[in-house]
């Protein structure tokens, strides 16, 4: 089992290498030159060329791409990651003073989400055909169908703004007041799409055989339904966790705007826009890694649930 | 007996008297929190070096901490003097004299001097701090040599004693005092920058301006009052300025109370305008903006004038205005928008008549109309494809037809240089100087700041006269000559100025209409009364 881990840390580095070669060639296809783009934010309609010049050349812009590429890469190696195009300030600074937030939005909403999710799927499924569990799956269809952006103002305007319970934006220093409201709409989607799944799991399981027979051999309701459906179903919920969670990390970027949060998202949408290389690159390559990492966790949840996988896994 | 009541009368008056009068007038007072948002990009940095002028969020901020040696009066726009209290210029009007003023500190204490001024200014130019603004100083004798390395300080900027500076330019500048109150030129201390460094002085600066620096925190950044401000303490103890980028979500925070002060947008102002309340307490103004639609003067039917003035009898903007901004807006007559001393009242510009549109495209050859693309942002509803979109209708009614080309605004720009397109649609202005704002009309600028390629002999000497006449009413007139001429060959569809508008609760006193951005407020005359729930103590 640890060597099936270690092997699929190490498996990591490639595949991130590869992603942001990949990157790297289609950001210097799009069309835009950042020196440009530098240039004329200074002053409106009055480009200094020699200034795009200038900027050409401490950016290195005119080597060749394979050049350029691995002299970024090289400077990853030593921990730098180089300089923003947009702001000035060193991206290594700028990542560790977001991540945190995006993390932490993610982290937090993912719980939300799964607890919420699991519970409101299991216990609609228990009861499955009452109004309990017809409520329950509108509002699972209600929560997948509508945008965050708009479920994000809704809530300021309610929570904030008429029942002035919560602070309508901002990070507040991570406090749990400010943190809630972004938390519970991103989480909110997600929790739906768990909750329906987690239904269907739980609904396939429990027609087994074997829970009949738990049930024939008298174990109370209570242990057959988690030790036996629940945990069982675990399984493909835990799949569709893994597999959504990259939704979850993009869709952190309309949150952040929607709440003025300082995290990751907002950076790489303006990298992107204002083709401020250095700072994308960055940016995605710590997503990235966040993404892979957690994707492991998720595999390795797998041999903890079904001791199937751990046995396939030793050999 | 009379005398005595009557005396007896007269001093009871007296004393009652003042305090009628003060019961009736708001007096200012000392302290409490002032929180407000920005709308535009995230603050990058409080540093001028890297500060651009477009990144309005740094920008509302950094005039808070620093201050340079002029500045403009928030609302008649005249330069005032800062840390300069007086100043003078030569008969050949190439050397400015700077009197420091005395007794301005910054907030470690320290008296500004006029060395302080040479520093900030040569900081802005040197070539390996990497300054962005560097068009403020390129205009001083000496700077050539600086910035190739062949010389270590511009021989242009001299320290003649502790309280005065000379500046001398290569030529007349008329605009070089606006220059001195852009942000880029604020006055900064070395000993401040060199005992932390560039990056750490970006995040932790030390200014000389009328509050310092508290904490900034995400998104947030915090300023106290500073009680060594030459223009005496600040009323309110702190500010706190966030930034929050979706428009409903700063609605939202205004209506709950959160935010004292806001800039509006179109949409909130619409629904502002109707609230009792909230229009009680709303100032409005135009800002230094012209939007338009720009025509490649050198591209297919936009050679012709009549062409151009077609686009322009064509579109009903009043309406647009009204319906499509919300009123949000100015209609524009010609290049200035009405709060600049170029200004002319009397100027007509073109108004709504789509027959006299189809009977010039007509006369110009194009009875049928024609197809044109414009490029533009892609979102903005004032300046982008959005407003491009919006009146279309007017353009097809009379045969124009638009093909509107969102695009990113730095390939526009670079597009639009190259003289590879046929129409775009941007707002031009942000400059203070008359004659900077209108010098993008110049055929000298063809190629960088002219967009249009435009080129008008007439319009070119009068624009040079301008820039050599120092006399203010003088250099108006060729202004304005220059202006009519515009209006009348239309390289551009002149399309309305900026209207900024600002709500405040209503315990916020002295809020201004500024007119370079309304979010550039003078914090240091607004106060808050006891109402407010932050109102300190």
């Amino acid at each position: 089992m640890l060597g099936f881990a270690v092997r699929r840390v190490l498996q990591i580095i490639p595949t991130l290498i590869i992603l942001t070669m990949i990157l790297f060639v289609l950001m210097s296809i799009l069309p835009g030159d950042p020196a440009f783009i530098r240039a004329s934010a200074v002053k409106q309609g009055r480009i200094d060329l020699e200034q795009v010049e200038r900027l050409r050349e401490e950016w290195g812009l005119n080597d060749p791409l394979p050049v350029r590429y691995f002299r970024w890469l090289s400077g990853v190696l030593r921990g730098d990651l180089g300089r923003s195009y947009r702001t000035g300030q060193d991206v290594g600074d700028m990542l560790k003073e977001r991540l945190p937030v995006t993390l932490r939005l993610v982290i937090l909403s993912m719980l939300v989400a799964v607890i919420g999710g699991v519970s409101l799927g299991f216990i609609a499924a228990m009861h499955q055909g009452t109004i309990f569990d017809l409520a329950a799956m509108f509002l699972a269809v209600a929560g997948m169908s509508i945008p965050e952006f708009w479920s994000g103002l809704m809530l300021i305007l309610l929570v904030g703004v008429t029942w002035r319970l919560l602070p309508t934006g901002g990070y507040g220093g991570g406090d749990l007041a400010h943190i809630a409201l972004p938390t519970l709409t991103l989480g909110f989607r997600y929790m739906a799409l768990i909750a329906r799944v987690t239904r269907s799991s739980v609904l396939d399981v429990a027609r087994n055989d074997y829970v009949r027979t738990a049930r024939g051999k008298g174990l109370a309701e209570r242990a057959v339904r988690f030790r036996h459906i629940l945990r069982n179903s675990l399984i493909p919920i835990t799949t569709i966790i893994g597999l959504e969670f990259g939704w979850l990390l993009a869709n952190t970027v309309v949150i952040e705007m929607v709440f003025g949060l300082p995290g990751i998202g907002y950076l790489l949408v303006m990298s992107v826009l204002r083709k401020d290389l250095v700072a994308m690159q960055g940016g995605i390559l710590v997503i990235a890694a966040v993404f892979l990492l957690l994707n492991l966790v998720v595999d390795l949840l797998y041999g903890f649930l079904d001791p199937r996988i751990r046995y396939e896994r030793k050999g | 007996m009379n005398r005595f009541l009557l005396a007896g009368v007269l001093v009871l008056g007296l004393l009652i008297a003042p305090a009628v009068i003060a019961v009736g007038e708001a007096q200012p007072r000392y302290g409490g929190t002032f929180v407000t948002a920005i709308p535009y990009e995230e603050i990058i940095g409080l540093d001028p070096l890297r500060l651009t002028i477009w990144n309005g969020s740094s920008v509302g901020v950094i005039i808070q901490i620093h201050e340079g040696a002029v500045k403009w009066n928030t609302t008649t726009l005249e330069i005032e003097p800062a840390l300069a209290e007086s100043w003078q210029l030569s008969e050949d009007a190439r050397i400015y004299t700077l009197h420091v003023r005395k007794g301005a500190k910054f907030h470690n204490g320290r008296e500004v001097v006029a060395q302080d001024f040479k520093y900030s200014f040569e900081r802005m130019m040197d070539p390996e701090l990497g300054g962005l603004s560097t068009y403020l100083f390129s205009g001083v004798v000496g700077v050539d040599e600086y910035v190739a390395g062949t010389a270590d300080e511009i021989s242009g900027i001299v320290v003649v004693s502790a309280s005065e500076l000379r500046v001398t330019l290569k030529q007349i500048d008329v605009s070089f005092l606006h220059n001195l109150c852009e942000p880029g030129a604020v006055i900064v201390p070395q000993e401040e920058v060199d005992a932390i460094g560039l990056d750490a002085f970006n995040r932790d600066p030390v200014g000389a301006g009328p509050f310092k620096f508290g904490s900034w925190i995400g998104n947030e950044i915090t300023l106290e009052a500073f009680d060594g401000y030459w223009g005496g303490r600040p009323y309110l103890d702190t500010i706190k300025l966030a930034w929050r980028p979706e428009p409903g979500a700063r609605e939202a925070a205004f209506d709950a109370g959160e935010l004292d002060g806001l800039a509006a947008d179109p949409t909130s102002y619409a629904r502002w305008k109707e609230d009792p309340v909230v229009s009680q307490h709303m100032i409005e103004g135009p800002e230094l903006w012209t939007r338009h639609i720009g025509f490649n003067t050198e591209w297919g039917p936009f050679r012709l004038k009549k062409v151009r003035q077609a686009f322009n009898y064509a579109i009903d903007k009043v309406t647009m205005v009204e319906s499509y901004l919300h009123g949000k807006a100015y209609p524009a007559t010609g290049v200035f928008p009405p709060v600049m001393d170029a200004y002319d009242p009397e100027l007509k510009g073109y108004g709504y008549d789509p027959e006299k549109a189809k009977e010039l495209l007509a006369e110009a050859g194009y009875p049928d109309g024609f197809t044109v693309d414009i490029v533009g942002d892609p979102t903005s509803p004032d300046w982008g494809i959005p407003a491009v979109v919006a009146v279309m209708p007017y353009l097809e009614a009379v045969g124009i037809h638009v093909n509107p080309i969102p695009t990113e605004y730095g390939a526009m720009v670079e597009q639009v240089m190259r003289g590879d397109f046929e129409g775009w649609v941007d707002a031009f202005g942000g400059v203070v100087s008359s004659l900077n704002y209108i010098n993008g009309f110049h055929s000298s600028n063809i190629g960088t700041s002219n967009w249009a390629r435009y080129s008008n002999p007439a319009v070119d000497a009068l624009l040079d006269l301008a820039g050599r006449t120092t006399d203010d009413d003088t250099r108006i007139a060729y202004l304005r000559a220059a202006e009519l001429l515009i209006v009348e060959d239309a390289p551009i569809w002149f399309d309305n100025y900026n209207k900024a508008v600002y709500v405040y609760q209503p315990w916020v006193h002295g809020v201004q209409p500024c007119a370079v951005d309304i979010t550039y407020q003078d914090y240091e005359l607004v106060w808050v009364d006891d109402t407010s729930p932050r109102a300190g103590g």
